[in-house]
């Protein structure tokens, strides 16, 4: 026996032969395998787990599930330490260190509890009401005051070493929860062959059936339970899940759940994820999501040994453990009975049942049969004990005392919840049913249908033939055959009396609803007084249903209460939403592998490793990695910058361009296409050759440039910036499939397929001549400024184009990925005697900034053609895509910002890239600025920092003037000189080499 | 989560989709005024209920996709390709939106 | 004149290596040619029947030469059986005046994914229906897998799937494939058509 309330007998989820040690608050406990935390604690009559909220009240565990909204603790220690778990639901292993949490310094001896004695002002409201001024002591005072002394656990510090992992699944029927309803209708879709799912929260199905009182199809409850597991186990069209909660419902049928894979263990098996999430796609849905038992409302309710009905017989059943010695059950429907009927074949003392209900009660015979003392009409007053419960007073309804009883738990039920959270989400607004006193799910919004207690099906053979019903149903409802149906497992049916409405047992105590949140019912009845009438605005005052627990055991007792403070019936108050997720995720489960190195895919070159050997540093663009300079051997950024930019201009550099976009179009209406995606005409480019191209979007502003090529009369290769890639390819299906269908045009990203290098430089002939022996002949009229080569090389296809970005003798290199580096080494081979070095996205650059030429910031989705200098590029022969709106008035407006060049006038400090153009530097603001900085470089060329940037007025109206650019983030206003943007090279005689 | 019916590929996530607005708007011809064009760039109604929408299956066949869906229940009523006809269904969306 | 190396986007496949498990079977396959297909307009069943590829969506074509997965109205993937220089050509001249070809060969890798729990894997990241009752011998189709977009093909009426990468993101792929399948145990191997 571990503990000295483990009872003899009993327990179907424990295993007594397999004793597990663990440490709560530091001290050593044993349980059995298949404990709890909180049944393994109440063995050894621990009843004390926790300190509330805002009053740091001391508190046990109020129920057996994850509805627990006490018994909440740490688990473990270190790097895998986890705040606000439910010791109810958290499964024992061998050497488990839990402990409790919002305490100080022990758990019975807690500071903070003197917050009781505040507690006349903590009441509803209290942070609105007084935090509230001055506004600037919130965040360095108030909000720390209020978070250490909330209570919140303490997470782990380090990051997290465990895996969590994604799946997805796809079924005709789920059904959520393994109790007698989800197990019926399991077995009754199974049966038909359909491919069925069941989820089920705990360790183990059989949900709320009793294993000591519950008979079905004339077998013990729990052997049925046992023999439909095995059954549906045994069947290749279903998949059983346990330790699995389906905590979303979302749009088209799609649910979320999250499975606790290794959650009950100490650390999860090697290579095995700590929880796993998944996505289903449903058919049809089953809710069997059970009922949440209500407390009763009375002073002290809160008291560790007051413990749900249910709870009490769910440790007894499940766990051989009773919370008590001597027990009082205070009860208003027929629940309490059955705990009492439980209790009794146990063993353990039952002083009295107490039902508020008066006037003939069948189940009480049946107790009293077994010499229990039943008392009708009687409700709880007031829980006695300091750190437990010592006894119960004992009223009737009218207030007035009875007797107080001696014992050390209070069994109690305030009537039960259906279970309508997931309904919920869906957004089903639940209908309250008077007689059951609680809200049942309205018709359906999704493909679903609820059964069991979750739609309010109380008795146990209604919850099977409803199960039974819903599983045929789902099968019907997803257009499957049903064929020969299954038989309904059957139990005797029990007459049950209705429950009585008791939501405020009289007192003037402390009588919680919330207990996760500390809202009583005084509480409750303050924000109504205040005027937070509206059910909306009463939870958010009092935040009654806001814990982490969603108010599972206390949002319809709140609600009652509400609708008794105003004078209405509680339809009339109404409900507030549910929203995912049911229970607590924990963010590593909803990230999964997409953290570190797998956060999200990155994209390399085929010629990734040829920059690595080299020393480059990598810069992300997008997914894709490209190196961004090549540091020697104690070189700074802005040296390497410095070297590369210059060498390129003096002999010639190599540089990875694979990751531009690459399109290949095909199709005899391939020019026409062209001619109305770009603003310049295509149909009389020459096979052979390549064009600049400016694309505008619909609404006129500048999209994306590039260089196309026609390499046959049908057949153009498109290259696109890096950023933009995939949007000009949608953009281009857009205009395909929805513009003009009638177009014979088809193309493809070939991004891939090639691999790319420019070669720039004075060299850069040369060195390709050598490289490529007698397969290509470079010269220049073998080869002109624009023209492009297909050739073999190497023993592959490749292509050449004459273009460039740098203003030098340029070529680009296209081979297939797989012989990329077959052509670096090449080309690299060739270049060691001309100078050849390998330069990076900076000083590409630099090298374009020096040429005026635009890139992504002179891009950025607010400028004309005309602003960055090419409006004459804009044919007017042929429409073009955001030609009507380019035209627009303020689109052409001649006041518009342009294109211009800087250079910094002072010979110390820097440009920057956004800094604002003003004539006076001490007058900098939105209505003196005349334009801001886009690129800036250090230019090796010019001897200076330059920059671009776009200017009112641009070059007509301040060429030669000097004006700031002013930089607030840095406190920075250098002074500039305007200047044309073609720094470098002005009339292009370069790109002859 | 929306589950589309692409009309190449079948049933498949949202996240394979990328949301392209409004299906209703044509494009008007060249040679239309300026307004025609500010109207069919720009201006664009936000319908409480059922509404035609492009969603481009960039996951998959790389198609436009037409689909009506209501903007409330957010049901989808019927899917088809970039050049398909979809008249809005007279019903309300289920759920009783 | 030096013929160029080829060189794979995983690097050396014989560096590749498994943890020894045997619940999954990854094989590289290597050495195919592919292209993509597209029909000139109003030409599809015309290009269709000249070169035997099947228009039905989701639907694998195979021939004793080479495979074809339709991707889209009028336009296919096609892969060859074996090694084959000429292969893309061959495709380009018979599908002359009825489409355009382009090649890409090089675009992708294929990784095939077999082992008794190689629908299991499949499901960590896949987001389609590959029961036994939806996806048999030939299903293929566009889908991002974990993140990565990935042309699938059910090579066999068993769970084996033939995944095709883009090349840039071949390692990002086979690094969340290979994390993945510890789970489950895995070996690796190459095959060279």
């Amino acid at each position: 026996m571990t503990g000295i309330n483990r009872l003899s007998m009993g327990g179907t989820r424990i295993n007594r032969s397999k004793q597990i040690n663990f440490t709560f608050d530091g001290k050593s406990y044993s349980g059995f395998e298949g404990d709890t935390l909180a049944s393994a604690l109440l063995a050894h009559g621990v009843t004390l787990m926790g300190r509330s909220f805002k009053y740091h009240r001391p508190r046990g565990c109020l129920t057996a599930g994850s509805e627990e909204p006490n018994a909440i603790v740490e688990l473990r220690i270190g790097v895998r330490r986890e705040p606000n778990t439910r010791a109810t639901i958290a499964e024992l292993y061998d050497g488990l260190e839990a402990s409790s949490q919002n305490r100080w310094p022990s758990l019975k001896f807690d500071v903070q509890s003197v917050n009781q004695l505040l507690s006349p002002w903590l009441t509803a409201g209290f942070y609105y009401k007084t935090f509230m001024w001055p506004a600037k002591f919130w965040e360095p005072i108030y909000e720390k005051i209020i978070r250490r002394s909330a209570g919140l656990g303490r997470a782990a510090v380090e990051a997290d070493p465990d895996t969590y992992e994604h799946s997805h699944a796809h079924c005709d029927v789920l059904v959520v929860g393994a109790g007698p309803a989800g197990l019926a209708a399991a077995l009754s879709a199974a049966h038909t062959g359909a491919r069925v799912m069941l989820m089920e929260e705990q360790a183990a199905a059989g949900g709320m059936v009793s294993t000591l009182l519950d008979e079905i199809d004339g077998m013990p409850a729990s052997e049925w339970v046992d023999s439909a597991m095995a059954e549906l186990a045994a069947m290749s069209n279903v998949t059983i899940m346990t330790r699995t909660t389906v905590f979303g419902y979302y749009d088209h049928n799609v649910l979320a759940a999250l499975e606790r894979v290794n959650d009950h263990v100490s650390t999860p098996q090697e290579n095995q994820p700590r929880q796993r999430m998944w996505t289903i796609r449903a058919k049809e849905v089953v809710l069997a999501c059970g009922s949440h038992e209500r407390a009763l409302t009375f002073d002290n309710n809160d008291m560790p040994g007051v413990m749900l009905s249910c709870a009490v017989r769910a440790f007894v059943e499940r766990f051989g453990v009773t919370p008590g010695k001597r027990v009082v059950i205070c009860t208003n429907n027929d629940d309490g009975y059955k705990t009492a009927l439980a209790l009794n074949m146990a063993g353990v003392d039952v002083a009295l049942v107490a039902d508020a209900r008066i006037g003939s009660i069948p189940a009480a015979n049946e107790v009293r049969a077994k010499g229990i003392r039943v008392e009708t009409g009687m409700l709880p007053q007031k829980a006695h004990g300091a750190h437990t419960t010592s006894a119960l007073s004992l009223q009737r309804a009218d207030g007035s005392f009875v007797e107080k009883i001696d014992c050390d738990c209070i069994a109690v039920s305030g009537g039960y919840s259906p279970d309508v959270h997931l309904v919920s989400q869906t957004g089903v607004a639940p209908l309250w049913d008077d007689e059951l006193l609680g809200f049942v799910p309205d018709i359906p919004k999704r493909r679903e249908r609820s059964a069991g207690a979750g739609k309010g099906s109380f008795n146990l053979s209604a919850c099977l033939t409803d199960g039974h019903d819903a599983g045929l149903d789902a099968v019907k409802a997803a257009g499957l055959k049903s064929g020969k149906a299954s038989a309904a497992p059957k139990a005797s049916r029990v007459e049950m009396t209705p429950p009585l409405a008791v939501w405020r047992c009289p007192g003037n105590g402390k009588a919680f609803v919330d207990f996760q949140n500390d809202v009583t019912a005084k509480d409750i009845h303050l924000a109504h007084q205040e005027g937070f009438k509206s059910v909306e605005h009463a939870k958010r005052y009092t935040t009654l249903g806001m814990a982490t627990d969603q108010g599972k055991t206390s949002n319809v007792t709140g609600i009652a209460l509400l609708a008794t403070a105003r004078g209405e019936a509680i339809p009339d108050v109404g409900t507030t939403r549910f929203r995912p997720p049911y229970s607590p995720v924990a963010i590593g489960a909803f990230a999964g592998h997409e953290r570190g190195m797998e956060f999200q895919p990155v994209r390399r070159t085929a010629i990734h490793e040829c920059g690595e050997k080299l020393g480059a540093v990598f810069v992300e663009t997008g997914q894709w990695l490209r190196p961004q300079y090549y540091p020697k051997p104690g070189e700074g950024v802005m040296e390497a910058i410095y070297r590369e930019s210059k060498q390129v201009r003096e002999t010639a550099g190599i540089c990875d361009v694979s990751t531009l976009g690459k399109i290949e179009i095909f199709g005899e209406d391939a020019g026409e296409f062209l001619n109305r995606l770009y603003i310049n005409g295509w149909k009389m480019l020459a096979p052979g050759k390549a064009r600049y191209g400016l694309m505008l979007r619909e609404d006129g502003y500048v999209f994306d440039d590039g260089t196309t090529s026609r390499l046959a009369d049908d057949h153009y290769f498109m290259t696109t910036t890096t950023a933009n890639a995939a949007r000009v390819l949608a953009h281009m299906e857009h205009a395909s499939q929805v513009l003009w269908p009638d177009l014979d045009v088809q193309f493809c990203s070939a991004t891939e397929q090639w691999c790319g290098v420019a070669v720039a430089g004075p060299n850069a002939r040369k060195i390709l001549q050598a490289a490529f022996y007698d397969d290509l002949d470079m010269s220049d009229e073998a080869l002109p400024f624009m023209g492009v080569r297909t050739f073999t090389w190497g023993g592959t296809t490749a292509r050449i184009f004459r273009i460039s970005f740098s203003g030098e003798l340029a070529f680009e290199v296209n081979v297939p990925w797989s012989m990329g580096e077959g052509m670096w080494n090449a080309i690299w081979e060739a270049g060691q005697d001309h100078g050849l070095i390998p330069y990076g996205t900076e000083a590409l650059s630099v090298l374009r900034i020096e040429k005026g030429h635009v890139a992504g910031n002179e891009l950025d989705g607010r400028t004309t053609a005309a602003d960055m200098g090419l409006g004459k590029m804009m044919s007017y022969k042929k429409p073009f895509i955001g030609q009507k709106m380019a035209a627009r008035e303020g689109m052409v407006d001649a006041g518009r910002a342009t294109l211009v060049g800087l250079k910094l006038k002072e010979t110390e400090g820097r440009l920057r890239g956004g800094a604002h153009l003003v004539v006076d530097k001490d007058n900098a603001n939105a209505e003196t600025s005349l334009g801001w900085v886009t690129s800036v470089c250090y230019s090796p060329a010019v001897g200076c920092w330059i920059g671009l940037a776009y200017l009112k007025g641009g070059l007509g109206k301040f060429e030669g003037q000097t004006l700031y650019a002013v930089n607030p983030l840095y406190d920075e206003a250098p002074a500039v000189e305007v200047c044309s943007a073609h720094f470098f090279d002005p009339k292009g005689e370069r790109l002859n080499g | 989560m929306h589950r589309i019916d692409c009309p190449w590929c079948g049933e498949r996530d949202e996240v394979e989709f990328q949301y392209q607005g409004d299906a209703t708007k044509v494009r008007p011809k060249p040679d239309a005024s300026e307004d025609a064009f500010f109207d069919y760039t720009y201006q664009r109604d936000n319908p409480k209920g059922w509404h035609t929408e492009w969603w481009h299956h960039v996951g998959g066949c790389r198609q436009w996709v037409k689909v009506v869906r209501n903007t409330l229940t957010h049901e989808v009523h019927k899917t088809g390709g970039p050049q398909s006809k979809l008249p809005l269904p007279r019903r309300k969306a289920e759920g009783g939106l | 004149m030096a013929d160029f190396a080829a060189i794979h986007p995983l690097g050396d496949l014989d560096q590749l290596q498994g943890d020894g498990g045997e619940g999954i079977s990854l094989t590289v396959v290597h050495g195919f040619q592919s292209a993509q297909v597209f029909a000139v307009s109003g030409k599809e069943s015309a290009l269709a029947n000249k070169l035997k590829l099947g228009t039905t969506p989701g639907v694998a074509t195979d021939s004793r030469t080479m495979t074809a997965l339709p991707v889209s109205p009028g336009q296919w993937m096609v892969f060859s059986k074996k090694q084959d220089g000429a292969f893309v050509s061959m495709l380009a001249k018979k599908s002359n005046g009825l489409g355009h070809v382009s090649e890409q060969s090089d675009s992708r890798i294929c990784v095939r994914v077999s082992g008794p729990q190689a629908r299991e894997l499949m499901s960590r990241g896949c987001r389609l229906d590959l029961h036994k009752s939806k996806a048999g011998k030939g299903f293929c189709a566009q889908t991002p897998t974990a993140q990565v977009g990935v042309l699938l093909h059910q090579v066999d009426d068993a769970a084996v799937y033939d995944l095709y990468v883009y090349s840039g993101f071949a390692r990002s792929f086979w690094h969340w494939i290979t994390h993945t399948a510890e789970q489950f145990g895995y070996r690796v191997n190459s095959l060279r058509l």
